[in-house]
Formats: structure tokens, sequence, C-alpha cells
């Protein structure tokens, strides 16, 4: 049975990520300015549950569960998010090129963050802003999509371009007014993206959103599918297109939201990394949506590793996922037997 | 009957685009539909479908009105065949199969070894399993036209509806399309199709429905119902209908200096 190897093929590929993204975490783990042994992080973790006589130092357990891994989780929930939401984006709106920030969901955090920072807010008060504004700019796309004229895809595409380029236009005004010595940076290196903001609190307020959005996703794969198809062809086959990339799209810009909120603006992982999935485990979105969410999950922390390694001073990933981004996808439009 | 259409009359605002359209389907004909482009053919499919549910009158497919049933229970009992088309991203053929099955998938459930069965049978009863691990971008129009019809059949219904399914399809495609829908008809299955070609219907269909000005126009057994008089309204063109070979077959010959 040639098919059943087939339908088996993808389920070893999507087994093969997860342990690659397994992999990452725990390599992150070790890499850094202060280095951690693998025994070191086994054994802080098993002191959480049992009682383990501590063979590590002080400083080591801080770095550890402050610094280290809630900035590798936090790399792999924003990696796994970005690349679902660009998969899902793509499947709805029936276009290979469509990525997370296709409604403006950047250009909206890039906006609130700037604001925040404009009014001399930092941490927690900068996320809540990026989040709110994201998702009121892609709420506000969707709204005014639904009042344009002939296919609805097109319209929400248009809406997405226009609003996002509002906020867009009002971050440049914030920066023009913004205080050149501190702010204006702030906003810059903001905007440039970064995981070095990472701790508990953001990563638990990032992992609680996603759930919401990821799950969901996750669940209607499938449903994807059929929506590839379009919405008359969708509806004949059972699915109400309509108000099924309502729901879609409201997880994917959810997930998106959070992930821009605590990370900035990181580009390229949502669009490249799921087409990277579908040169491994084609179109269909039963593999696909997993693929994409695990292989983003080991794809964001490798760049973050680099970002914070490789330079005395920090590079922010946004710019390393462009220098990667670009050029791959260069590659991955151009090779043979392109998917896209 | 199967499908039923009752008194269905449906416009766009003011302007009106089908008129009193009545009609009933056995279970096991082709129906054919004819008329010229734009007289409402695709808006009558679209009633049918549910895709539309602002006309006046009923339809009713196996006794249930189905004009405000959800998507999910209207795939149940009619399927839609379109014209064979690109799509956005290139699905393998078993995948585009399976998809026919998620009508009858409750919830988040995801096709199994059911839904996997029933893709099989619906690729051997169109004699295309050989097609099974190809991509869909990747085999020919008329393939396509059959994997749209297999995937149909997955969705086990037995109404099909088909906006001209040879359309973009050569010579020879198009008939091996037509054979296809006459067996299944034969099987019993209830096919309402859409084409442009008068000689397509003398060849397959049990009856035909001719749509003129908003109206139905004709409706009846085929020999009986295409008349050169019925073409020159329907198309404005002026044409001879000859008989063959004992009047098993008719076709239509366009008479010269009249195009």
């Amino acid at each position: 049975m040639k098919f059943l190897k087939k339908e088996d093929n993808p389920r070893r590929k999507i087994f093969f990520l997860a342990v690659l993204a397994l992999m990452v975490i725990v390599g992150s783990f070790l890499i850094g300015r202060y280095p951690l042994s693998l025994k070191e992080i086994f054994g802080i973790l098993t002191s959480k549950i049992l009682s383990v006589e501590p063979f590590w130092t002080e400083q080591a357990q801080t770095v550890f569960m402050n610094v280290r891994a809630p900035r590798v989780l936090t790399g792999c929930l924003v990696g796994c998010a970005l690349s679902a939401a660009g998969a899902a984006y793509q499947g709805v709106f029936q276009n290979p090129m469509a990525s997370p920030d296709i409604l403006g969901a950047s250009a909206g955090a890039a906006f609130g963050a700037a604001l925040a920072l404009l009014f001399g807010a930092d941490g927690s008060v900068v996320i809540g802003a990026a989040f709110f504004f994201s998702l009121l700019c892609t709420g506000a796309a969707w709204l005014i999509s639904q009042r344009t004229q002939g296919r609805q895809i097109l319209g929400l595409i248009l809406s997405g371009i226009v609003v996002g380029s509002l906020f867009t236009a009002s971050t440049s005004l914030i920066k023009l007014v913004a205080d050149p010595t501190d702010q204006l940076p702030a906003i810059t290196y903001w905007l440039m993206g970064s995981l070095a903001g990472s701790g508990q609190v953001t990563l638990l307020f990032s992992a609680g959103i996603m759930a919401v959005g990821l799950i969901p996703l996750f669940l209607l794969r499938w449903k994807i599918n059929v929506l590839t198809l379009g919405d008359e062809e969708a509806w004949a086959l059972g699915v109400n297109a309509k108000k099924m990339r309502l729901i879609i799209v409201f997880c994917a810009s959810l997930i998106t939201a959070a992930a821009v909120a605590i990370s900035g603006i990181i580009g390229w992982v949502g669009l490249v990394v799921p087409h990277m999935a579908r040169r491994l485990v084609g179109n269909n979105y039963r593999y696909l949506m997993p693929a994409s969410m695990l292989m983003g999950a080991a794809f964001l922390p490798v760049v973050d590793d680099v970002a914070r390694n490789m330079l005395s001073s920090e590079i922010p990933i946004g710019i390393l996922t462009a220098f990667i981004g670009a050029p791959f996808f260069l590659y991955l439009i151009t090779a043979k037997g392109g998917s896209a | 009957m199967t499908l039923n259409v009752n008194h269905l009359s449906f416009s766009y605002g003011s302007r009106g685009i089908l008129d009193d359209i009545s009609f009933d389907l056995p279970a096991g004909s082709l129906t054919a539909v004819l008329g010229a482009n734009g007289v409402g053919k695709s808006t009558l499919f679209k009633c049918i479908l549910g895709l539309l549910t602002d006309y006046d009158g009923k339809v009713t497919i196996n006794a249930t009105e189905t004009k405000h049933l959800p998507a999910q229970q209207l795939a149940s009992l009619a399927a839609y065949i379109p014209q064979s088309h690109d799509t956005a991203f290139n699905f393998g053929v078993f995948d585009m199969v399976l998809m026919g099955t998620t009508a009858r998938l409750k919830g988040f459930r995801l096709p199994s070894k059911e839904q996997t069965e029933i893709t099989l049978q619906a690729l051997e009863r169109l004699g295309i399993s050989f097609l099974k691990d190809r991509e869909y971008r990747h085999i020919s129009g008329g393939e396509r036209q059959l994997v749209l019809i297999a995937r149909a059949l997955a969705q086990k219904t037995n109404v099909l509806i088909m906006d001209e399914p040879t359309a973009n399809l050569d010579y020879g495609n198009s008939l091996r399309v037509l054979a296809q829908m006459r067996a299944l008809a034969d099987q019993g299955y209830t096919i309402l199709f859409s084409t442009h070609s008068p000689d397509h219907v003398f060849l397959y269909a049990d009856r035909v429905l001719a749509l003129s000005d908003r109206k139905m126009l004709a409706d009846g057994l085929p020999k009986e119902t295409i008349t050169a008089e019925l073409i020159q309204t329907l198309y404005g063109v002026n044409v001879r209908i000859e008989s063959l070979y004992d009047d098993k077959i008719r076709c239509c010959i366009p008479r010269k200096g009249t195009l």
C-alpha cells in the first residue's frame, strides 16, 4: 500500500519536528553569556518538584529561572504563534503570500508600544498597549471589510493594508515628537524586535493568550483545507466560510497580537516557516498546521541564540529573521518543485 | 421527487433574474439546463444550493426544504461540482476527494479510516484510482473534473449539481465526463447540470430545461423540446436539427449565412 506510506510519512516528519523542537529548547537553555550545564538545569528543574540538595550556585538558579528559561520558552511560543498564524492566514485568504501582519497586527502593536513609550511607560504597560492596539487594528480592518463591496477576502486584505498604514503613519508621528535622547531609541529598538524583555510574567501572559488561539487553530485545521477552495465551494462542502473564517482570523489575530506585544516586530517568521513546512509535509493543513507550529517553535529560539550570543552586544532578533528569512524565501520560491 | 423547485423567483435589487421557475427531478435522472450567458443558470444553482436565500418560492431536496438549512446539512443533501479549476494550494488528489467527507464530520473530527474508505470507493467508482497519489495541479482538466465528481460522490448525497462540467475540456474529455455523468444517473443519482451544447443534451440527457428571459421557456424530453425555434429564441442563431441513424442521434447544424 503505497498510500499508507504516504499517510504515515507526514506523521513521522511531525514527530521528528517535535523532537527537534525539544532539542532546540534544551540546547538553548545551555547556551548563553552565563553557560549552564545539563546537570545543573536538570537539578534546578527537579528541585521544583522534589527536594534536592543544591549542587549549583544561587546565580545559576536565578539565571535559569528568571532569564534563560523564560526567554527560550517565550521564543518558542512566539515562533509557534507567528508560524501558526501565518499558515492560518495563508489558508483563509487563499494566498500563499499572506503573513501574520496582513491585517495590520504589527502596525497596531508598533503604534501601541510607541504610544506607551512616549508617555514614559515601560514593561507590562508597553506590552499591554501593544497587545490592545494590535487587536484594535485587526478588529478595525475586519469591521471595515464587512462594508466593502465585492469579494470579502479582497476587501479584508485592502482594509488591512489601509488601517495598517494609518497606524504606521501614527507611529512615525510619535517618533517625530518623541524625545530623541531616550524615547526615540527605545521606540526604534522595540520596533526591531527582541526577546530580551522576557520574564516569567510575560511568559505566562503570552502562554495563556496563545493557548486560547492555538488550540482552536489546531483543532479546526481540517476545515482550513476546505476554506482554501473559496467560499462557495466550502459552503457546498458543508463549511460556512464566513463564520469559519471569522473564527480562524480571530484566533490567528489573537496569537499574533500576543506574540508581537511581547517580542516587538519579528518579521518573516510567519511567512517563511509555513513555507518550509509546506515543503516538508505538503499543503494539507492536517499536517501543515502542527508542522508549522513545531517548526516555528524550533526556529525562533535558534535565531535568538544567535541574536544573544554572536556579538558582545545583543542583535535585535527582527533584523536577524529578516536577514535569514528573506534570502531563504527567495530560495524557496525559485527552487524547483515550489509548493506555493 | 428528489429535487423539487417550486415557483422560484429571484432578483438582485430591482433587476429580476429568475421568474417563477418550477420543476421536479426524479431520482436517477440527468437533466440539462440550456440558456444564454447571463440568463440565470448559475443563480438558479446558487438558490438550490442555499448560497442565495433571499428568493421567493420553495426548494426541497428529499422532502426537506433547503432555504434556511446550515451549510453542513445542505451539503449532506446535495453536492456541488464546480468547473474544473485551479486551487490556491496544490493538494493531493486523494486529499481533494477526502474533503468531500467534511459535511459528515461532526465538530472537530478529522477524516479517519471510514472516510478513507469512502474516498477510495469514490475514486474507484469513477475509474480514477490511479490518480490518487498525484497532485491536483498536475493533472489534466478532464481528470480534475472527474476528481471533483469523485469528491461529490464522497459527499454521499444523491443529488449532484454541476456548473458547466464540460467547459474548458477538450472534445474527448467532454465526452468522457458526460459518459460518467450518464452512468451515475443510471445508478440512481439525480444530476442537474448546465451546458452550452445542445448536442451534448441530445446525446446524454433525459430532460432539458430551457431558460430564457428569466422564465422557463421549455421543459421536456430533449428530442421533443430542442427545436430550431427554441435554439433561435435561446441563442439567436439559425440552425437545422438533423436526425441520424433512424433518429437515434440528433444534432444541431448551423445554417450558412445566418450567423
